[in-house]
């Protein structure tokens, strides 16, 4: 079933693993966060998967249900319930390699390399509201075309990151990525409307008003045929594709010794999208009123002809190489822990000194992350135990645009030098994801070693 | 050891989701029905189109014109479209009668298709015509590639006036309606 979510599911919001249990994986989400082992090897391939997908106002048996009521009939009501900021969403991240080592007892190197699957696609109302009912109950509305906006990414991205702590309270953190897009489509910033009124020479008017889309590719079209080995997408993400820039930066502030600041900004960078590009604009307004008859024998008029012509030349289609940039989704996370409980102490193996830490931990995390149409906005409270030194378990609530009561649960422990994390969001969701709107997962293995 | 017997249980039972049982197959089912409207043909005639220019006679042939239709050419459309109808608004201030036939005609010219003719009586300003094409009843409709009207004004009751601004307007639409799986 775990297979099955990793299939069926953006860069996700990972709410449980951020900063917990100072897990090598916490680094992708802060590379200022704190670390306490000489070095860590990922198990290639599952040193850390996530999987995340989530649809916005809409749960699986809203439609497939064995209910009895007429598909087409819900087909309806779903359309009138969803809104045009109404989405989905899918991210697929799969670390390939993941290592690190300590310099000396400030200084931590990590870097790997890991691909990500990030789409997000919102919900064209007014375009599918055309398409499926047409004009013809619309008379006098304006079916928005802005509403188309897309985007879908698969990139492979390599990374070198140093964590420093400055003094005992503050710990600096830095990464380095370059980004290798082997398939980008998008469309964002589109613009125009379609109209049918009563008009004035003929019983209609059908207006395109100011119409402005752009569709771009980059990776999918090669030489005007769609791309036919889908291999190719994986093989060339390894520096082989559309190349990109990014920087993740972090930092743990300790306001007092049992109070912890965390923040960081992930993927603040961009991918300039130069192979395989393969755009499509449609730019222009046009009227239109009907075939208006001249009866004129002598001089006869191919209207129809006449007509191409002038949409051709108002709404100009027009296809395009030309390269592209686009931003990458930019996160920020921030978060507040308080730590109370029993006071322990943990050895520091590299310089043979202590750690104290409290068994429990409770606190607050925001995430926000960039989107084509506007910023989304987590909020999440939780609560860390630590059973022993190579036990914990931290428990969410989070508040986001899918749910107001999504809890998420994570163990991290560690036997010998194998460290294994799991942990699930939207947890209530999983015993009927029919009925979720959204859910996700991570997990990883890694040796640690102190 | 027990603690990592505990997590891997811990890992098992968030590996173990369930779903109720959903019945995707009712996809089958989804069938959409848009309705389309576009406006189709429209002029405007004056007294002066029906007068002989040279001779100053009234002209009893017929006014004619004809234009590529080819949006049945668009295979969705020809799978789907079950239905067409076409609305007819006439305003005539002219004291004579008219006929209006507008026919529908394949690639060759042949006529696969006549609406009733129009009869609109003189100065009648609010004259309408609806006619609805069941696809299913007349196939052939899918072969329309052209549009022919042609319009003809009445033997003389009152003589034409020449100059006379009042006029003879037709404005149409076809409404489509589809049904797709």
């Amino acid at each position: 079933m775990l297979l099955f979510v990793s299939i069926d599911t953006l860069t996700q919001n990972k709410q449980v693993l951020y900063g917990f249990a100072e897990n090598p994986q916490t680094l992708l989400l802060n590379p200022g966060a704190e670390t306490n082992y000489k070095f860590h090897i990922g198990i290639p391939f599952l040193s850390g998967i996530s999987g995340d997908v989530a649809l916005k106002n809409f749960k699986l048996n809203d439609l497939f249900s064995e209910d009895g009521i007429d598909f087409n009939t819900k087909i309806f009501r779903l359309l009138n319930k969803l809104a045009p900021e109404d989405h989905l969403k899918l991210n697929v991240q799969i670390d390939v390699l993941n290592a690190g080592f300590r310099v000396n007892d400030k200084t931590y190197i990590s870097f790997g390399f890991y691909q990500e699957l990030d789409a997000i696609a919102y919900w064209p109302k007014d375009v599918i509201t055309l398409l499926n009912e047409g004009n013809a109950p619309y008379l006098n509305k304006s079916f928005d075309l802005s509403q188309l906006l897309y985007k879908v990414d698969f990139v492979g991205v390599l990374h070198v990151g140093m964590s420093r702590k400055i003094n005992q309270k503050l710990t600096l953190g830095g990464r380095f990525k370059v980004y290798s897009s082997t398939l980008n489509i998008e469309t964002q910033n589109n613009s125009g409307t379609f109209t049918t009124q009563l008009g004035t020479n003929n019983i209609y008017t059908n207006y395109l008003n100011t119409i402005d889309l752009n569709f771009l590719s980059a990776g999918l079209v090669v030489n005007n045929a769609y791309l036919e080995n889908p291999m190719e997408l994986i093989t060339n993400s390894f520096l082989g594709g559309s190349l990109g820039v990014g920087l993740d930066i972090g930092l743990t502030y300790h306001l007092s010794p049992r109070l912890e600041f965390t923040g960081s900004i992930i993927d603040f960078g961009y991918i300039n999208y130069s192979k395989k590009v393969q755009n499509t604009t449609v730019k222009g307004s046009y009227t239109f009123e009907g075939v208006n008859f001249l009866f004129d024998p002598a001089n006869p008029t191919n209207y129809w002809a006449e007509l191409n012509a002038d949409f051709e030349e108002k709404v100009p289609r027009g296809n395009n190489t030309n390269a592209y940039a686009s931003w990458r989704p930019t996160k920020v996370n921030a978060a507040l822990k308080y730590s109370f409980g029993s006071e322990r102490r943990s050895k520091f193996c590299y310089d043979n000194t202590f750690k104290e830490f409290y068994t429990d931990a409770i606190g607050l995390q925001i995430h926000t992350i960039m989107r084509p149409l506007r910023p989304q906005y987590a909020l999440t409270g939780f609560y860390e135990k630590t059973f022993t030194e190579k036990l914990h378990a931290k428990v969410t609530y989070t508040v986001d645009d899918y749910s107001f009561h999504n809890v998420g649960v994570g163990i991290s422990t560690q036997i010998g030098n194998v460290s294994l994390f799991g942990m699930v969001d939207t947890l209530f969701a999983f015993n009927n994801l029919a009925n979720a709107s959204s859910a996700s997962f991570q997990m990883g293995l890694n040796l640690i070693f102190d | 050891m027990k603690h990592f017997k505990i997590g891997i249980f811990l890992m098992f039972l968030f590996s173990v989701a369930c779903s109720e049982k959903l019945d995707f197959k009712q996809v089958e089912e989804f069938e959409h029905r848009p309705v389309i409207k576009t406006p189709l043909v429209y002029f405007t005639l004056y007294s002066n189109d029906f007068i002989d220019t040279v001779s100053g006679a009234e002209n009893v042939n017929p006014l004619s014109d004809v234009s590529d239709f080819r949006i049945l050419e668009n295979a969705y459309l020809r799978d789907n479209l079950e239905k067409i109808i076409i609305d007819i608004e006439v305003k005539n201030e002219i004291t004579r009668d008219f006929t209006v036939e507008i026919v529908f005609l394949d690639d060759n010219g042949t006529v696969i298709y006549t609406l009733s003719t129009l009869n609109v009586p003189p100065q009648n300003e609010a004259f309408t015509y609806q006619e609805s094409i069941e696809v299913r009843l007349n196939p052939i409709i899918l072969n329309t590639r052209k549009t022919r009207t042609s319009v003809t004004i009445s033997g003389a009751a009152t003589p034409l006036i020449e100059n006379d601004p009042r006029a003879f307007e037709l404005k149409s639409a076809g409404t489509y309606f589809i049904a797709a799986e």
